[in-house]
């Protein structure tokens, strides 16, 4: 009886030894970021070192290539990303809306401000974007640079201000949409700053170069885009506004992914305050979740969310073409 | 003459017991290929344009089209094109005709500046330029100003003008690259009859060797045509600032609007149909024109071309050359490797602000720029030889075997390459993920190849019909009557004869695949990442220093090819 025991034991713990065996995830997962490559390489590196089995494939480019990456695999019928990163929130609920997204819940989603999550569970913020004034150390000094975005519409600031076009750029489309829903600002705000000849660059990134060479005052730039030129050596600084635009980038993952289960995994993975969340500081890049130990000079996202400026990025992806319209009416004239 | 040639070839192969000659075989193949390869993507990108799922809908184009920037846009894409074109072929013309037939000295050194342009992507010339004449700052401009106690900057590079300009000088070798080897293998007793009727050299010029090249310039100033209509680096770099859009910067500016909508992305397809539309009739307009002279100019006998000598011009003309040159190709290229070499971008050119790190960042230990830097080989090499023997073939079946529909073939070629990169990238995912015979290639390095191929056909096809009108029909019937096949004939005339266009032909392929931004940018799958990605991916990023030291890389890396190619493939004494 005892022998039979012994050996059903055995047989039970081999069992047990298999089938944890078979749980240690393995495969190949596919990430479309828009985080950065060097985000990207990070990620991956920590994720495989946990998780041995794994491949973390990569898509890092800008968010709008990520998603017409995506939008032409959906019409074309085969996805072929696990997890996907856009740059903001109406990506996404555009995506949800189309019912093209897997609703997931993270353990880690908790620790994320309702304003910065989708309330029935189909994405989360995995990363914040913070507006703030970035400005040339060559062309004006820090006395000159206002504390809030009303300091801008001054006589100094004559044909010196720069902007990336929201039709290229979803964050600022995301900022336009903030300022104009604003009582303090609205759409006079634009039709001030035009008047004082700010003008327009396709991309953040030539906003961050056009700043760092000498040819615009300052501009309307991302922290850790800002930040990362800082640590470079760029003649460049940055600085936060009293009333602050800021949204998270949201992590989705879109149906018909190859990969379901090693997908939730990587989700976890990057709002993982230990994982994803600390190698965002690294970068420069304020992670979502709210306590990450945070590198000198940049805010905490419990603290990004009491002061910004609210924006209903629902409103925003509905009238996304009328408010582009209405901008490049007073813009591009 | 065409028929009796075509009848002639099939007669020959029925009389050796065949039932298909060559050229049936030739003519088969080239639609096949174009069908599937080169048309397709363009086809997937009209049918999305129309069908929006259920039904068929021309609403929506006619709205987009008619929309009132998008009007303003395309007033200014055919502006910039046709001014550009005009200034970059007289250009190409004149250095083709100087380096190819005077006794101009420094050849050597001067083919090598024009195929500089090649090599740097658009958005960096043009960020070069900006750099140098931008109306805010630019070297150039501070400099005259400091010089000149100037009180506003002399030249403004973010102007219409200011876009024109960069386009000619970044376009020009294409028209010279055409018309020079089809110069080098002229009939010289044309030219000579000419002299000895008491013609002057000028003369000479306008009226026997120009009209004689004909088909070489207009298939260079049509490739440049198409090149600027649909480019968009350099409107984008220099024009957006101020606010000056074209149809490829609005068109993308469309599907980035799109926010992950397809429906969205439809409006870009709709504007990007109107660039198709405009080379096609550009095709068909070149097409009636040359219809109207005969070019076939090498026949028997042939002999190298006579180089006219300069005399006292000879100088003077150098010196305007290499000064242009250097103005127009080098000083750019300085200005990147400068830029590579900064600290950080903005700060300025001065000795301690010189660094290597951004080499030793994107090359030390940087496995993801080591696996592009192979995969833009395996790339530019493939899609290089592979366009080349299409474009060979393709050639001769439209201008020697005259099919049916041969100008169908040859728009059908050349479409593809009006389309903006990013466009024919959907166009590609849309028909190369198992759409189309359950074939799917994408996500592997297979696509990036398929669409380079569709992408560049156009330069090897336009190179190589330009040299193939010079070649009389009665060389390859001698060769024939000799007891030749008809493959030997091919093998041992007519290709030996057009062999500097077919080298020039590959390069042009080469080079740009190994720099290509914005087709492989949408394309690349975890293991094919491309040259091209890793410079947009840092320049995205905002590391423009990286970006402009990867570039450097990748001149560098060109130029040995370059090197290696023209080694082995030169003319070796006594054959």
């Amino acid at each position: 009886m005892k022998k039979i025991l012994a050996l059903v034991l055995a047989c039970m713990l081999m069992l047990c030894a298999a089938a944890f065996a078979a749980a240690e995830p393995a495969g190949n997962v596919m990430i479309y970021s828009s985080a950065g490559e060097d985000v990207v390489l990070a990620i991956k590196e920590a994720f495989e070192a946990k998780y041995p089995g794994v491949k973390l494939d990569y898509y890092a480019a800008t968010s709008g290539k990520c998603v017409t990456k995506l939008a032409t695999e959906f019409q074309s019928g085969t996805v072929a990303c696990d997890v996907f990163w856009p740059a903001d929130f109406s990506t996404t609920i555009s995506l949800k809306n189309n019912g093209q997204l897997e609703q997931y819940v993270s353990p880690f989603a908790e620790n994320i401000d309702p304003q910065f999550k989708d309330p029935d569970g189909y994405f989360a913020g995995a990363r914040m974007l913070v507006f703030g004034l970035t400005y040339s150390t060559i062309a004006c000094t820090e006395d000159e640079i206002p504390d809030n975005y009303d300091g801008l519409l001054t006589d100094n600031f004559y044909n010196q201000i720069l902007m990336s076009d929201p039709s290229g750029s979803a964050s600022t489309r995301a900022l336009v949409y903030a300022f104009v829903n604003n009582e303090k600002y609205g759409w006079e705000f634009f039709e001030n700053l035009k008047k004082n000849a700010a003008e327009l660059e396709s991309s953040s990134g030539a906003v961050n170069n056009k700043v760092a060479s000498g040819s615009y005052k300052l501009a309307f730039g991302l922290d850790y885009t800002s930040r990362n030129l800082m640590a470079d050596g760029s003649p460049i600084n940055y600085k936060d506004t009293t009333d602050m635009v800021a949204m998270a980038a949201p992590i989705c993952i879109p149906v018909g992914a190859p990969n379901l289960e090693l997908a939730k995994l990587l989700y976890d993975f990057i709002l993982d305050p230990q994982g994803g969340q600390k190698i965002l500081t690294q970068f420069y890049t304020t992670p979502v979740v709210s306590g990450v130990d945070l590198p000198e000079g940049m805010l905490d996202s419990a603290y990004i969310a009491e002061k910004c400026m609210p924006i209903d990025f629902a409103d925003l992806s509905e009238k996304s073409t009328e408010l582009l319209d209405r901008f490049d009416a007073i813009f591009k004239k | 003459m065409s028929m009796s040639f075509t009848r002639k070839n099939s007669d020959l192969a029925r009389m050796d017991g065949k039932k298909f000659g060559l050229d049936q075989i030739m003519t088969v193949l080239c639609f096949l290929i174009l069908t599937t390869v080169v048309i397709l993507p363009v086809v997937m990108i009209i049918y999305n344009t129309f069908w929006d799922g259920t039904k068929i809908d021309l609403e929506m184009f006619g709205r987009v089209i008619f929309r009132e920037e998008n009007l303003t846009a395309m007033k200014n894409t055919v502006i910039i094109a046709v001014i550009s074109t005009i200034f970059a072929t007289i250009i190409g013309v004149f250095f083709a005709w100087l380096l190819g037939r005077s006794d101009i000295p420094m050849k050597g050194l001067m083919r090598w500046l024009f195929s500089i342009p090649f090599m740097i992507p658009p958005f960096l010339a043009a960020m070069a330029w900006d750099m140098m004449f931008s109306g805010r700052g630019g070297y150039v401009n501070r400099f005259l100003m400091s010089i000149f106690n100037l009180k506003s900057a002399p030249f403004n590079i973010n102007t219409l003008a200011g876009i024109i300009v960069i386009e000619v000088v970044y376009y020009f070798p294409f028209v010279y690259m055409q018309v020079v080897s089809a110069l080098e293998r002229m009939d010289p007793t044309l030219e000579e009859s000419a002299r000895i009727a008491g013609a002057k050299q000028w003369y000479v010029i306008r009226t026997v060797t120009l009209p004689l090249t004909i088909p070489a310039i207009s298939s260079g100033t049509l490739l440049v045509l198409i090149t600027s209509l649909s480019n968009y680096g350099i409107p984008r770099m220099v024009g957006s600032s101020k606010n000056i859009f074209t149809l490829p910067t609005k068109i993308v500016d469309l599907v980035n609007r799109a926010g992950g909508d397809f429906q969205g992305i439809r409006e870009a397809t709709a504007l990007s149909v109107v660039l198709v539309i405009v080379v096609s009739i550009a095709l068909f307009v070149q097409r009636k024109l040359l219809k109207a002279g005969r070019y076939d100019i090498i026949k028997g006998k042939s002999m190298r071309p006579t180089l006219i000598k300069l005399r006292a011009a000879k100088y003077p003309l150098l010196i305007v050359s290499l000064v242009f040159l250097t103005l127009v190709v080098l000083a750019p290229l300085v200005i990147i490797v400068l830029v590579s070499l900064l600290r950080a971008y903005g700060l300025p050119f001065a000795w301690e602000n010189f660094t290597l790190a951004n080499y030793t960042k994107i090359l030390v230990n940087n496995k993801a720029v080591t696996d592009s830097i192979q995969n833009s080989l395996f790339l530019g090499f493939s899609s290089g030889f592979v366009c080349l023997f299409l474009g060979v073939m393709l050639s001769y079946v439209i201008y020697k075997v005259k099919p049916k529909g041969s100008g169908i073939l040859e728009t059908l070629a050349v479409l593809p390459y009006s389309l903006p990169g990013t466009v024919m990238a959907i166009g590609c995912i849309l028909a190369w993920s198992g759409a189309v015979f359950g074939i799917t290639l994408y996500n592997s390095i297979w696509i990036i190849m398929v669409a380079y191929i569709a992408r560049y056909l156009s330069y090897t096809l336009k190179s190589c019909s330009a040299s193939l009108q010079q070649v009389h029909v009665s060389l390859e019937d001698a060769s024939r009557a000799c007891g030749a096949t008809h493959m030997e004939s091919l093998a041992d005339v007519t290709l030996p004869l057009i062999k500097p266009a077919m080298i020039s032909s590959f390069f042009m392929v080469f080079l740009p695949a190994m720099r290509e931004l914005t087709t492989s940018v949408l394309l690349y799958g975890p293991n094919s990442r491309t040259l091209g990605v890793a410079i947009q991916n840092l320049r995205d990023n905002g590391y423009m220093t990286q970006a402009a030291a990867l570039s450097v890389v990748a001149i560098i890396i060109i130029m040995v090819c370059n090197g290696v190619v023209k080694f082995i493939t030169r003319d070796r004494k006594g054959v």
